[in-house]
């Protein structure tokens, strides 16, 4: 049974990640979501490698964690690019690819 | 009600409530302190489901390095004008809509799994202290991954640095 909870908060907390990165405005609010959904994504990994008996589970997202890590660093630095050039990072006001 | 079900309701409530909060709040700096909870939160999940040593990284990695690089370039980009770290939502129901109709489909498609049942009748107590064992598995059967991730590292780090440089020759 706390398997199966295990698995239902991770995947409450991957749709309010979504939620976040589709409905917030500020771009690092949106790397936020996107940290959330990681999370989950890693907590089910982690559960269903338990129950299959096996250490690949936790080996998988140790190298997620790494990953994302990277992610983030560049993810923030292209932020402060961005920032400098045009003067915001509102999701909205970046428009370049409408033309 | 026994502990084993009592730990990971109480974990993730708390769980659950953070994160809602890290979407949520209005003020981004907040959702900054409680996005660290939640992934805090998370690590004891991990120590719950035996992963001692993922739990150790999480906190070290994430609550403590991510959570540093998300705050400094929020203070960054806003220039620390606390007028501006209030923001709003935007197309909200679009978003509800999506996002409540993925946790539905993950939801109903992994109660109705038998594979997810079977596995769930079989879910074992968690296993504590298998870090030598991970140590190895690591370096003997996933070395070449842990090789190229390092590489990746590198190459981020790199990156990192070029995109948040200011040209010198420019300005």
């Amino acid at each position: 049974m706390s398997f199966y909870i295990t698995l239902w908060v991770a995947f409450l907390v991957f749709s309010i990640g979504l939620f976040g990165v589709l409905s917030r405005r500020h771009l690092v609010a949106v790397i936020m979501g996107i940290e959330l959904m990681f999370n989950a994504a890693n907590l089910s990994l982690v559960a269903i490698g338990l129950a299959h008996g096996v250490l690949s589970g936790q080996i998988v997202v140790l190298f997620a964690i790494a990953v994302t890590v990277a992610e983030v660093a560049v993810g923030l630095a292209l932020f402060l690019l961005l920032e400098r050039i045009r003067g915001t990072v509102e999701a909205d006001e970046i428009s370049l690819m409408k033309g | 009600m026994s502990w084993e079900l009592l730990i990971p309701i109480v974990l993730g409530i708390g769980l659950v409530s953070f994160s809602l909060l890290v979407v949520l709040s209005r003020h981004l700096f907040r959702s900054a302190i409680f996005l660290a909870l939640a992934l805090v939160f998370t690590a004891f999940f991990y120590i719950f489901l035996g992963a001692e040593l993922l739990a150790g990284i999480q906190i070290l990695l994430y609550a403590g390095g991510v959570i540093t690089l998300i705050i400094f370039v929020i203070l960054l980009t806003e220039r620390v004008r606390m007028e501006r770290l209030e923001e709003t939502h935007r197309s909200v129901i679009p978003a509800l809509l999506a996002s409540s109709s993925v946790f539905f489909a993950l939801t109903y498609f992994t109660w109705s799994s038998p594979r997810i049942r079977s596995l769930a009748l079989s879910f074992p107590s968690p296993k504590f202290g298998v870090s030598k064992e991970l140590a190895e598995s690591i370096f003997r059967k996933w070395l070449l991954p842990f090789e190229v991730l390092s590489l990746l590292l590198l190459a981020a780090i790199v990156g990192a640095l070029v995109l948040a440089r200011r040209d010198e020759e420019e300005t």
